[in-house]
């Protein structure tokens, strides 16, 4: 029987083709973060300052916590979507009842599809922004660039778990779209990706907590802050993020099985 | 093209956002969010004394933005599903062009756009003490439906390029963001830079955002209000024009000759 490292390897073989036959593509992956930043700092600096950004979010350099942000936004959309987009489009295809029928566990398998691309969108993502963070925090930039990396890698923990939740409730409902997408920019939202959560209401600030991002972008706020390194935040930002990882992946195993049975009861739509 | 065919693509794309009312509810709310974020990221440069002038400038810009990105998604997009499911063979088949129906999109997003767009107008104007009243309605609602109508114009020649190329529309979009920056949609271009606004000037959507400003906030267009006007719909007449002839050559001599691309991931 084909295990979680098959469909690991064949879902990579995929990706690996499609971005080889779409080069076009392959090569605007890496320009996203540029124009995400580019686009705030023109319209930012065109009615105010960098100095008003900086002391706002409370970093020494406003300009590599854009870069990281941003990172950390593509890499949120991208892991989400690998997940819940392979569901989508497995659907679209005709080929979801299959993987549903497939003996190994369907949470296994959406898992397992979703590491590679998550991976190769923050190895892009990460890779494309480091020439302009080596300029801007030279070397010591990029040593905190590689600790962003490793914070999203245990980011990415939770984060699966939230999208196979995603993907399971895409299994019940009859839609041509994916119908909860919309929970990436609500996890940007409530994390504060390019403001201080602070100015977020009350309510949106308590959520804020059960949210995988707002770990990674207080890891990058923590990162941009030039001079000296606050240990103790960071390691409490990888317990969070572990203990999200915990609860999220556990939901996450239950709703699918639950998914999985409804749909094998009523067929893929 | 027959009135029939026209009232059956209206009808087609009613029934499809109350048949899909929770895509339609997702993209509404996805478009609430994705606007919501960049705009606090942007007031986040400025000075809080500053903000209630700013924020009406910097919402009107990324509205239109908006649009524009969600047109690309919707119509370019779309195209992803319209051949994955066999949609397109089957309405060449029944002599119905895949333009007609992709255009149809335009009801969706405007039914998308104007589920939030009062309701986050009417939050940011009170969180950041902006005037809740706009200057005058009518040119606000003109220039934002000529930058509509520019969007799906550029929208449908993506797609066309979709059909020939097999990779997704939207995926081939990296110009969006670009034309926020230089293409005078956030800020009037009178307060651009002199080289930036040469090249604002020569952006279409920038003067369909130059009559939405006025319309928003009465602040002057720069070649004058009846001159942008007119430019606007100028522009969006041949733009209309220039989509559906690169979507007539493609399905013509392409689509009809050697079939679309639509196993796999294309």
């Amino acid at each position: 029987m084909a295990g979680a490292i098959d469909v690991m390897r064949a879902q990579l073989h995929a990706t690996i083709y499609w971005y080889k036959n779409n080069r076009w593509l392959f090569f605007t992956m890496f320009l996203w973060p540029y124009l995400m930043v580019g686009m705030l700092l023109v319209v930012g600096v065109m009615f105010g300052s960098m100095k008003e950004y900086a002391s706002r979010m409370g970093v020494s350099s406003p300009g590599f916590f854009l870069l990281s942000a941003s990172t950390v936004a593509m890499s949120s959309l991208g892991i989400v979507d690998a997940v819940a987009g392979f569901a989508l489009y497995n659907r679209w295809l005709g080929t979801l009842n299959y993987i549903v029928l497939s003996p190994m566990r369907t949470t296994l398998i959406f898992l397992a599809a979703g590491i590679p691309d998550s991976l190769i969108t923050m190895l892009i993502t990460v890779t494309s922004v480091s020439p302009a963070v080596l300029y801007i925090g030279g070397l010591g930039g990029g040593l905190r660039l590689l600790l962003i990396l490793l914070v999203m890698l245990v980011g990415m923990l939770p984060l699966l778990g939230l999208s196979v939740l995603a993907a399971s409730l895409l299994l019940l409902v009859k839609e041509e779209s994916n119908i909860i997408n919309s929970i990436v920019p609500f996890m940007l939202l409530v994390s504060g990706v390019f403001y201080p959560v602070e100015i977020l209401p009350g309510l949106l600030q308590a959520v804020s907590r059960a949210v995988p991002v707002t770990y990674v972008v207080r890891a990058a706020r923590i990162a941009s802050v030039f001079g000296g390194l606050r240990g103790a935040p960071l390691i409490a930002v990888f317990y969070s993020l572990l203990l999200l990882a915990l609860a999220y992946n556990g939901a996450a195993s239950l709703a699918i099985r639950g998914a999985e049975e409804r749909v094998r009861m009523r067929g893929v739509d | 093209m027959a009135w029939h065919r026209v009232r059956a693509i209206v009808y087609l794309h009613l029934l499809r956002t109350w048949r899909y009312k929770y895509s339609y509810l997702n993209s509404s709310l996805n478009t609430l969010l994705w606007i919501t974020i960049f705009l606090l990221g942007a007031l986040a440069f400025v000075p809080r004394s500053k903000l209630p002038e700013t924020a009406p400038y910097v919402f009107w810009g990324l509205l239109l933005w908006n649009t524009i990105s969600m047109m690309t998604w919707s119509v370019a997009g779309w195209m992803w599903f319209f051949i994955s499911i066999g949609l397109a063979e089957d309405h060449m088949l029944h002599d119905t062009g895949i333009m007609s129906v992709v255009s149809g999109r335009l009801i969706t997003v405007f039914m998308e756009v104007g589920a939030v767009a009062p309701l986050l107008y009417y939050v940011i104007m009170y969180s950041t003490g902006g005037a809740m009243a706009v200057h005058m309605i009518l040119p606000l609602l003109y220039g934002f439906t000529m930058g509509a109508v520019m969007a799906l114009s550029y929208s449908l020649i993506l797609a066309a390029l979709s059909l020939r190329t097999g990779v997704p529309g939207n995926l081939l979009d990296i110009a969006n963001f670009l034309l926020l920056i230089v293409g005078g949609l956030i800020a009037p271009v009178r307060s651009l830079p002199w080289g930036m606004r040469l090249i604002a000037l020569l952006v279409p959507y920038s003067h369909a955002a130059e009559i939405m400003r006025y319309g928003a906030t009465g602040a002057e267009p720069y070649l004058g209000v009846w001159e942008e006007a007119l430019l606007a719909g100028i522009l969006a007449l041949a733009m209309l024009t220039a989509a559906y002839m690169v979507f007539r050559v493609v399905e013509n001599r392409y689509v009809r000759r050697y079939g679309v691309r639509a196993i796999g991931r294309m």
